[in-house]
């Protein structure tokens, strides 16, 4: 899932290269979603863990 | 005023790619192996890096700005995470301390400071920067070609380490 944020994060900036400026936003917008979801996801496990 | 702005950009990238490449070092040559919520952080700062690099490439926006901040309270938040979860006494640390605080530490610090960095940017804020750059100089180059190769490094790095999981 990392992986895949940071592939999103490296399309970004070469979509930003190649003028692809909404797409680039769109993409950088998604990635922070699923960066934010993979917290939640790592948080509820621990607090599994915890319980 | 825009020659100065653009270069401010150039500098929060660079701060961030040193930032992230210091990690490297101690992940190869030190045996820190990152966690999950360490590459969460690195995401933040990457993101806080991009942000900026798109008003380098498009012209200084707000809402390059603002993508800029999000990234920044997305990888703060982590780094909250990760200093509630050892806050505890007796609760062993994660990693070794730099200057007597731990890496996240450090993290949530420098989100911190980019936040308050943007800021003063904005403050400088003027719609006639938002004119597309018709080249860049050496600094700028050398920022994006580091930013450049700092992602494309954490792809692999994260790829070798957990593949596509969560890194569990």
């Amino acid at each position: 899932m990392i992986a895949i944020i940071f592939s999103l994060l490296l399309l970004v900036i070469v979509l930003g290269f190649y003028q692809w400026h909404r797409t680039a936003l769109v993409l950088f917008g998604i990635s922070l979603i699923i960066s934010l979801l993979t917290l939640f996801h790592l948080m509820t496990d621990k607090l599994q863990v915890t319980l | 005023m825009t020659a100065f702005v653009r270069t401010l950009n150039a500098l929060l990238i660079l701060v961030y790619s040193s930032i992230i490449a210091m990690a490297f070092f101690l992940q190869f040559f030190a045996g820190e192996v990152p966690c999950p919520l360490c590459y969460l952080q690195r995401v933040g700062m990457i993101g806080v890096s991009i942000g900026v690099f798109l008003n380098l490439v498009y012209g200084v926006r707000l809402y390059h700005y603002a993508f800029s901040l999000l990234s920044a309270v997305v990888g703060g938040t982590v780094s909250i995470r990760q200093i509630l979860l050892h806050v505890c006494p007796d609760f062993p640390t994660f990693g070794v301390p730099f200057w007597g605080l731990s890496l996240y530490t450090w993290a949530f610090l420098t989100f911190v400071a980019s936040v308050i960095y943007i800021s003063l940017l904005l403050i400088l804020y003027r719609p006639e920067q938002s004119a597309k750059p018709l080249q860049w100089n050496w600094f700028e180059k050398l920022s994006i070609l580091l930013l450049l190769a700092i992602t494309a490094g954490n792809v692999f790095s994260v790829l070798n380490q957990c593949g596509l999981g969560l890194c569990e």
